[in-house]
């Protein structure tokens, strides 16, 4: 139960330093350090999603992008044919969807998409257990990826450009700023109703499940629904990270799916420590930094990234948060 | 007399030549806890595995509760309270102690896909569970994780998964093997708390505790049964001594 208190605590913290940033990078004259902060932000909240798959429901899936290239494509479809002035989708019997740059219809059609695509592969994909779960969640992402490489009328490899953040009542997006809270407000929605869902029965079972199948099994849960539904609504909220991207850099790359991607989420998840959400969020932060860091001195910066990596998965198996919670004091 | 719990009548199972059950008969009253003794190869095993279900038997009958239930699946049995605790611990090594048996009485109850409210604050769930854990004896260690508990403790959180499903009859499968002289003293507090509440056949090598928690004893030899009595009877009886505890074994 301590130690409950204290990852909640530690992720009331982290949430304060994101929220508590950007005025004093405005006060220290560098702005340009928010957009960097903005993208840690989404990628964390890309990385949470996956730790529901990967840290509470023990499934590693090496194919969560697509869900997040799926979120993007949302925004970037949508956005792209409003700017043509032509529908997204124009079936008979009145089923017409008219181009949009609302960032509420983006954000809905990507929780939708994206969850309706996370139940399809889903439930293919966990049928199988191990390796071979991981194999066909890779093959699943390549194939929307390769799929996005091939629409040509939605740019093809080069993907799409946006003009501007797209729209919400009563906010300005393209004030920085205002962009920033915005995801930041998102964020802390996913956390706290990702905190409630992995402490809910649901979440018992989920966590059981990770632990010992063959029990849970016996015990009379039906694993395989059970973990389809937290992977169809991870993806969903991958989804949601998508369409944040797509409009922070207002751009949307098939770039986004491709699987190194998926293993950067990975990273980011391993890097802060899986099972805790808010690990993830510090390991999205340390990755981005590092990238950005790194890039400075040698364009070889993988060289230098990839080996201090396997140092952290190999002396700090709980990642950046195990650090921190033995740091903060032993478990009781 | 009332009819015994269990029944079992002249059951019997061959593998190719060697007959694991020879015509094995015996009665468990309710409530009653019954040891089924005997060296190794005599068939203590073979005999669980047929009465809850895992393998069927050639011919002979069992009754549970009064039904024949000798070709009813395992599922089937357990669903009638006539459920085995298997020599593997199996629990969920990184949940703690009290989330395990949380997760139990769950299975029990049903209904759960609730995505809201933590079970941790269900009087509903907790209570239950509660109860088990005192009946268990981990009443103290329920916040740990169950990767933290002693191989002992480790069955016993394991039993207390089993009661969760509320059976009538516990078939336990050698729960002492393995344990050190602390973990089996430990142990053998635990099932005499549990005697009386649920019936249980104890297939156990440890004699000091099942002359302790027995009341009645089997002992098998050879696949045949040799000898059926009290513990004092078990103790005096000379085909036993012959058999079995004649090899300076006796507690």
């Amino acid at each position: 139960m301590r130690a409950f208190l204290r990852n909640e605590r530690l992720m009331l913290t982290v949430l304060l330093v994101f929220a508590l940033l950007p005025p004093l990078f405005q006060l220290m004259g560098q702005e340009y350090l928010l957009s960097l902060l903005n993208r840690i932000l989404i990628y964390g909240l890309a990385a949470a999603s996956l730790d529901l798959i990967l840290g509470y429901g023990g499934m590693v899936s090496l194919g969560h992008a697509a869900f997040l290239g799926i979120g993007a494509y949302s925004a970037g479809i949508l956005a792209f044919h409003s700017y043509e002035g032509s529908a997204v989708l124009n079936w008979p019997m009145g089923l017409v969807l008219p181009g949009s740059e609302s960032l509420l219809l983006a954000l809905f059609v990507a929780v939708v998409m994206a969850g309706f695509f996370g139940l399809l592969t889903g439930s293919i994909s966990l049928r199988t257990r191990g390796m071979h779960f991981i194999m066909i969640t890779l093959a699943f992402a390549q194939m929307f990826y390769y799929l996005f490489i091939s629409l040509d009328r939605y740019g093809g490899e080069d993907g799409i450009s946006l003009f501007g953040r797209g729209h919400l009542p009563g906010f300005d997006l393209n004030n920085d700023f205002i962009y920033y809270y915005l995801c930041l407000f998102i964020l802390i929605l996913f956390l706290v109703l990702a905190r409630r869902f992995t402490t809910s029965r649901f979440g018992l079972v989920l966590r059981g499940g990770r632990d010992n199948e063959q029990r849970l099994r016996a015990l009379g849960f039906p694993v395989y629904r059970y973990r389809l539904i937290c992977y169809a609504l991870a993806a969903a909220a991958a989804g949601v990270a998508g369409v944040l991207m797509a409009h922070q850099g207002e751009y949307v790359s098939p770039g986004l799916m491709h699987w190194t991607k998926s293993g950067e989420i990975m990273v980011m998840v391993l890097l802060g420590g899986s099972g805790t959400l808010v690990g993830p969020l510090l390991g999205a932060g340390v990755l981005l930094l590092l990238e950005e860091v790194l890039a400075i001195y040698t364009e070889h910066w993988m060289v230098i990234l990839g080996p201090f990596l396997i140092l952290v998965v190999l002396f700090a198996r709980n990642g950046i948060h195990g650090l921190l919670m033995k740091i903060g004091g032993r478990d009781d | 007399m009332i009819e015994p719990l269990l029944q079992v009548e002249s059951l019997s199972k061959r593998f190719g030549a060697l007959r694991a059950a020879d015509e094995i008969s015996l009665g468990v009253a309710e409530g009653e806890l019954h040891a089924l003794i005997g060296p190794n190869g005599a068939g203590k095993t073979t005999l669980l595995d047929l009465l809850c279900g895992l393998t069927e038997a050639d011919c002979g009958s069992i009754t549970f509760q009064g039904r024949s239930v000798g070709s009813m699946s395992m599922e089937a049995r357990a669903r009638l309270g006539l459920v085995r605790s298997f020599q593997v611990t199996s629990v969920f090594p990184t949940l703690t102690v009290e989330e395990n048996l949380v997760l139990a009485v769950m299975a029990a109850q049903g209904g759960n896909f609730g995505c809201w409210s933590p079970p941790l604050d269900d009087v509903q769930l907790l209570q239950p569970a509660r109860e088990l854990l005192t009946r268990v004896d981990l009443i103290q260690k329920s916040a740990l994780p169950a990767a933290a508990l002693s191989h002992g403790e480790r069955r016993q959180l394991e039993v207390g998964m089993v009661l969760a499903t509320a059976p009538r009859m516990l078939l336990l499968d050698e729960p002492m093997a393995g344990l050190g002289p602390g973990g089996t003293v430990q142990l053998t507090r635990m099932i005499q708390g549990l005697k009386g509440s649920v019936t249980i056949l104890l297939v156990e090598h440890d004699m000091p505790s099942v002359f302790t928690l027995a009341d009645r004893i089997t002992v098998l030899v050879r696949g045949r049964v040799a000898a059926t009595g009290s513990p004092q009877e078990i103790r005096h009886d000379p085909a036993v001594q012959e058999a079995y505890l004649g090899r300076g074994d006796d507690a």
